[in-house]
């Protein structure tokens, strides 16, 4: 047996040397397109097979939908605020914590960005008691895992370990919190590696491509749309991000969630004797992001000379993960581009035009009113053409909505593959503190596949109507400048002349 | 609790037990069933009940190693190919029921196996078992298909191999370690040999290669090895063996030289500019194969250099002298070769020779400076937790079974379990780094920058 530890190198290693069928990332998602596949079939059935086996067995129908039984949660709330969930799973030997704090990149002053992200990243790099190396070496001696990082929405610091650590898990994670110190010399290493981080945006065409496009739809003062850069890092001091900390690191908002082979009595002990003496006066935060407007199409070509490929990246607004229509939201974009081979996008950009490896659709989940993404690449010379076959499905999608086939496709997906979406400790727990996260109760997580059933066509036909907009997108496309001279006219309706052309190290500011 | 599995479960606690360092002697070995048709598909189940979803991954014996000169590529190529339908199934049609079933199926290729797998609903695992036998013995390769997967794939390399520095890198490393040996290229193959692979050779290599004698059947998951004969006898049993495939092992022997000499020259070296920002070391070096016993020490040497924030990579580089921004390593296991491998990235402005020598300096003080008990302690415990994530998860299991029968060496790398990496010493570790880990035998890419207003230069 070779084992390995996840560490992002090994990760690197191995994803380097494994080539693969389908990117891994989209493929979770996919369902059958009857009529394709059906015209397909007739195309390859001109040989008999070599070798007579049994019918393959026919896919059987969810039978009676019902909602799935979650671990037993127990949920309690701190005198100070901060809100506890333990959840139960007790049959592998781990567990899990997962502390949330609203003090995401939202409650970032616009003109410092950066700092929420970076105070997060300090957390766990000394405390009045200990110091960077005595935290890493105090996790990493169990086996453990330790991390803290900021999104959008809210800084978290998970920690992973053996069951029988977690006294140890609760204490670190509830020191690293409450008592960070932001030691001058441990930023100064950390600086470093953002420097490195942001700079390494760089030399990446797929990372560089959706920065691009995300703050050619948001802007740059937005959360989701910033495009970090080397010089603002210089604005960032220990004062700052101990300031920031001191602001917005309250119980108060805070979820706290502990899952795994754990005993809720004991838990509460623990949380209580490491977070009840957490005290810290209640914020005024900032509010979330509202919707952003595009008003028309907006085109960017990123120079890279030299790159083979185009990358290809469309963005345009979308709803929040907490609209009413979310689900029927996630299942139009699994038609169009969100389910793997089963999606339109794929089948024609790929299985018929062999175009492209990757072609997929998302809508960011977020609290806050988002995005539609489309990312895909192909070889220099095709990308006029991809960009028409994609501007024409995106039409047609449009114009003519999803079958019912397809709609029931993606539901038998959505329900038969939903134990998939619960395998793991991790997969519950996440599921979990995402739900509570978007302000849904556990009753969102359970109901899930009911909910998923009851979907009809008209209403994810009248979802596809009210978010999505088959013309107006942030079009980004990143290449070799060459290919500017083949380029039509007007690309994605935009004349030539009104595309934004940027070096592959430049960062506009809009 | 309903549905759970004793077996695991004896297992898992097994695994707590030897993480106290006084437990030396626990046992914490693996348990799988096994069984074989008469056409000779091997067959592994690890019966696990917690969730209603199975695991199912088919390993072919076959890789890049065994690609003819003129047809690099070709193993990728094929398994791109099995997805293309047969008369009673469509192209794309395999991964479209699959997840119409709620699961899903995807399939990577290394230089040793090819390997196709399907997550899915306890319940279908009827529907992956037959949709597996009916590619291996009924796929239909067209011209039409090929012409167009035959891009899908290119474009992949151009995703991978072409336009990332870090594919490229990869790419170089393995042609200069591995210089001579099949090894010496990767799964990517090259473009124009893809372009020269016809139906006829597609066609002979599934002839050859995809026979039931030449792969290994293993299923994870909420059934019981029963329920996998029953099945596999219906669904594979029809299908004839073929002749064995050949497999010449690969003749790559190890380096194994004594770090006597303090000023040993480098092995092999050699820059790569490429227009990158952020400028970076990788180096290797060759040791034996994953079925070897040396991989124990080695591990645990890669454990004490690279496990994390705490290990020595880190903290020498990044932390005390600050001369990189990261640093980490890992091994690289194939059948008959390995490399221990570590990579950094640092700021531009330093010269690579001086990141290059830092890097391979604190690997090459393992045999100077063994492991303290506190590193050791360390490792094992990552290693035993690991191990005990990577079972949470029925692909993780699975991961470890073919990988073990058809990488390295027989199941039994399995059932042993992490006992040999327990029983580790310091010792061995130090002899094993006196052994493999010296300069002579170290093999490094440099990616720097290309030189300002060169090509690539906005």
């Amino acid at each position: 047996m070779s084992l390995s530890l996840d560490s992002p190198a090994v990760i690197l290693l191995r994803r380097a040397s494994r080539w693969m069928q389908a990117a891994a990332l989209f493929v979770a998602l996919a369902a059958m397109l009857a009529a394709t596949a059906g015209a397909a079939a007739a195309a390859s059935a001109e040989r008999a097979p070599a070798v007579w086996l049994p019918p393959i067995p026919e896919v059987a129908r969810p039978q009676e939908v019902r909602p799935v039984a979650l671990p037993p949660v127990t949920t309690f709330t701190l005198d100070n605020g901060l809100e506890v969930v333990v959840v139960e799973r007790r049959d592998r030997p781990l567990a899990y914590v997962l502390l949330s704090v609203p003090a995401g990149a939202v409650q970032d002053d616009p003109a410092l960005p950066g700092v929420a992200r970076m105070t997060a990243a300090m957390l766990t790099k000394g405390t009045a008691g200990r110091s960077a190396v005595d935290i890493a070496r105090a996790i990493e001696s169990v086996g453990g895992r330790l991390d803290a990082a900021a999104s959008a929405e809210e800084a978290q610091v998970s920690a992973a370990v053996l069951a029988r650590h977690v006294p140890l898990a609760l204490e670190l994670v509830a020191d690293v919190v409450q008592h960070p110190t932001f030691p001058a010399g441990e930023l100064a290493i950390l600086m470093q590696q953002v420097q490195a981080s942001v700079q390494q945006q760089f030399d990446d065409p797929g990372t560089l491509a959706s920065r691009h496009a995300d703050q050619l739809l948001y802007g740059d003062r937005h959360p989701l749309g910033h495009f970090p850069t080397v010089d603002e890092l210089e604005a960032i001091t220990p004062e700052r991000l101990a300031d920031f900390h001191r602001r917005y690191y309250t119980p108060q908002g805070s979820r706290l969630l502990v899952a795994g082979d754990v005993e809720p009595q004991q838990v509460r002990d623990l949380v209580q004797r490491y977070f009840g003496g957490w005290q810290a006066p209640t914020a005024a935060r900032r509010p979330l992001p509202e919707a952003v407007r595009l008003d028309q199409t907006r085109v960017r070509f990123v120079e890279w000379p030299g790159q083979t490929q185009v990358r290809i990246e469309l963005r345009q607004p979308g709803p929040p993960a907490t609209a009413d229509d979310w689900l029927a939201v996630s299942a139009y974009n699994y038609v169009l581009g969100g389910g793997g081979f089963a999606s339109r996008l794929m089948e024609v950009v790929r299985s018929r035009l062999g175009q492209t490896y990757d072609v997929h659709t998302l809508y960011e989940a977020r609290a806050f009113p988002a995005h539609f993404a489309l990312s895909t690449f192909t070889r220099t010379e095709e990308v006029w053409s991809t960009l028409e076959v994609l501007r024409s499905e995106l039409r047609r999608f449009y114009d003519q909505g999803i079958t019912a086939d397809e709609l029931e496709q993606a539901q038998r997906f959505f329900i038969l593959g939903y134990p998939m979406a619960l395998e793991t400790l991790a997969d519950v727990a996440e599921r979990i503190d995402r739900a509570l996260g978007l302000g849904r109760g556990l009753e969102w997580v359970s109901e899930y596949p009911v909910r998923v059933a009851a979907l009809t066509v008209d209403e994810v036909n009248a979802a596809v109507r009210r978010h999505f907009d088959p013309e107006r997108f942030a079009v980004v496309l990143l290449g070799d400048p060459k290919v500017l001279e083949s380029a039509p006219d007007t690309i994605w309706g935009v004349p030539l002349s009104r595309v934004q052309r940027v070096g592959r190290t430049e960062v506009p500011k809009p | 609790m309903p549905g759970r599995s004793r077996r695991r479960l004896a297992f898992l606690v097994a695994v707590v037990a030897a993480l106290t360092v006084t437990a030396r002697g626990a046992e914490a070995s693996f348990s799988v069933r096994q069984g074989r048709l008469d056409n000779g598909l091997e067959i592994y189940v690890y019966e696990d009940a917690t969730v209603p979803l199975v695991s199912v991954s088919v390993w072919y014996r076959v890789g890049s190693r065994d690609e003819p000169v003129g047809r690099r590529g070709m193993a990728h190529l094929m398994e791109h190919m099995m997805f293309k339908g047969s008369a009673r199934v469509g192209p794309e049609e395999h991964g479209r029921l699959i997840q119409e079933a709620g699961g899903v199926a995807n399939a990577f290729t290394t230089t040793d196996a090819t390997v196709y797998w399907e997550k899915v609903p306890a319940s279908q695992l009827p529907l992956a078992l037959a949709l597996e036998a009916e590619r291996m013995a009924n796929l239909v390769i067209t011209p039409e298909h090929l012409a167009s997967e035959r891009e899908v794939v290119k474009e992949e390399y151009r995703l991978r191999a072409q336009n990332d520095p870090i594919g490229l890198a990869l790419d170089r490393f393995h042609a200069m370690l591995f210089e001579g040996t099949p090894y010496a290229w990767t799964p990517a193959g090259f473009l124009d040999d893809l372009d020269q692979v016809t139906v006829d050779d597609l066609e002979a290599f599934y002839r050859r290669y995809y026979v039931p004698n030449n792969a290994v059947l293993v299923v994870a998951g909420d059934t019981t090895l029963e329920e996998v004969m029953s099945l596999a006898e219906r669904y594979f049993g029809p299908i004839p063996a073929g002749p064995e495939p050949p497999r010449p092992a690969v003749a790559f022997e190890a380096p194994r030289r004594d770090a006597g000499e303090s000023a040993q020259p480098l092995g092999r070296f050699a820059p790569l500019p490429m227009a990158i920002q952020v400028p970076g070391i990788l180096a290797g070096y060759a040791v034996p194969g994953a079925a070897s016993p040396d991989q124990y020490p080695l591990a645990v040497a890669a454990l004490v250099l690279s496990g994390g924030e705490s290990a020595r990579l880190h903290q020498r580089l990044v932390r005390e002298r600050q001369v990189a921004v990261f640093a980490s390593g890992g091994i690289l296991g194939y059948a008959d070769a390995g490399a221990l491998v570590v990579f950094s990235f640092y700021l531009p402005g330093r010269r690579p020779e001086e990141q290059v020598d830092a890097l391979l300096a604190e690997v090459e003080r393992l045999a100077q400076e063994p492991p303290t008990p506190d590193e050791l302690e360390r490792a094992r415990n990552q290693l035993a937790a690991s191990v005990a994530f990577q079972f949470d998860s029925l692909d993780g299991v699975a991961n470890l079974i073919g990988s073990a029968v058809v990488v390295e060496g027989g199941i039994e790398a399995f059932t042993r379990g992490i006992q040999p990496y327990l029983d580790v010493t310091a010792q061995q570790v130090q002899e094993a780094a006196r052994r493999y880990l010296v300069r002579a035998n170290a093999t490094v890419v440099a990616v720097v920058p290309e030189a300002a207003g060169g090509p690539g230069q906005p």
